[in-house]
């Protein structure tokens, strides 16, 4: 029990040493380092401070910038809504006139076919006029030929010196 | 006609004139000029360069042997000699007009389908030189193409009474009737 008692007991000087050793320890410690550490606190505070200032001044440019996008986009938008509609007029006006071109052109491709077939039809008909008329010729040779006795012939003879009489 | 033919005329014509002889000159230049035309080979051959004038003189004085007008026959030799005989139809068609003219006549052809009789060849020559103030020598020709009545050609002059032609006119009219 009392061995047991012993291990867990309380050293009062080798608590004094140790607390005299943490003293001497922690005056060493803060003559040669205090300065140096609180300077570098000092500076990293400093530089935290600077950077969380560099950061809110970032965050107000960049809020600027933002809104100055934001601007900028929303008059993008507008304009491009402006071209959308002017290239939709235009779009309208081209659609127009091609559509009036190609009625322009269709008329003329129209008029154009009615014109040749008008002349194609009076062609053909003339054609065949002619072709009447040589047959309706050549008939009338033919009978003439049979027809015509050598009586008739000195009628028609006579008839012709009695015009040559006349005729000056 | 070309200037050559002309002068040899007109000195043919000029001699015919002088010695009073036009329509005996014309006969036999006419008996002639019909001997050429219908003998080409003759023709050919008094053109061809290898036969000698003397043998070509010889050659035509064996066939005009006899009546034949003593002017026209020098005429001709002169032609041979000239080398001018390519233009004997030049000059007899030349000299022809000039005689023509000179007894006031004028040459006509009249062309029908069928035989024209005497009494209307007569009657057809009486109504033409009075049309044309000009005695009328008349060929007749027969074209059975003109179907009928006549035709009469006076120089340059073409009086056209045919059946033919009043069918060509006819088939004219009616090929300028534009149908619509």
């Amino acid at each position: 029990m009392f061995e047991y008692a012993g291990l867990v007991g309380i050293d009062f000087k080798l608590l004094l040493a140790t607390i005299i050793n943490f003293i001497i320890f922690f005056l060493i410690l803060r003559h040669f380092f205090y300065q140096k550490v609180k300077d570098m606190i000092v500076k990293r505070q400093e530089d935290i401070a600077a950077d969380i200032a560099e950061a809110e001044h970032k965050k107000i440019a960049a809020k600027t910038l933002e809104s100055e996008y934001e601007a900028k986009i929303a008059g993008i938008h507008e304009e491009e809504k402006t071209i959308i509609r002017e290239a939709n007029l235009e779009g309208q006006e081209q659609r127009k006139e091609i559509i009036a071109q190609a009625r322009e052109d269709a008329k003329k491709i129209m008029d154009k076919a009615m014109r040749e077939l008008s002349f194609e039809k009076k062609k053909a008909m003339n054609e065949v006029k002619s072709n009447i008329v040589e047959l309706s010729l050549f008939a009338t040779e033919k009978i003439i030929k049979k027809a015509v006795d050598k009586e008739q012939h000195e009628v028609m003879i006579l008839d012709f010196i009695d015009k040559v009489g006349e005729a000056k | 006609m070309s200037l050559v033919a002309n002068r040899y005329a007109q000195a043919l014509f000029d001699t015919a004139v002088d010695k009073k002889i036009v329509d005996g000159m014309y006969d036999d230049f006419t008996v002639v000029i019909d001997l050429f035309k219908t003998e080409t080979s003759l023709m050919n051959l008094m053109l061809t360069p290898s036969m000698n004038t003397s043998e070509k003189k010889g050659l035509l004085g064996r066939i005009f042997e006899g009546s034949f007008n003593q002017y026209l026959k020098n005429f001709v030799n002169i032609l041979l000699n000239k080398n001018r005989f390519g233009y004997l139809m030049e000059i007899y068609d030349d000299f022809r007009e000039q005689c023509l003219d000179y007894k006031n006549m004028v040459e006509a052809t009249v062309i029908t389908a069928v035989p024209l009789r005497e009494e209307l060849e007569a009657k057809l020559k009486i109504k033409l030189e009075k049309r044309f103030n000009k005695k009328i020598m008349l060929n007749k020709k027969i074209d059975q193409s003109i179907l009928g009545g006549a035709i009469v050609y006076v120089g340059e002059q073409i009086i056209d009474g045919s059946i033919k032609a009043q069918l060509n006119q006819m088939k004219t009219q009616m090929n300028n009737i534009r149908l619509q």
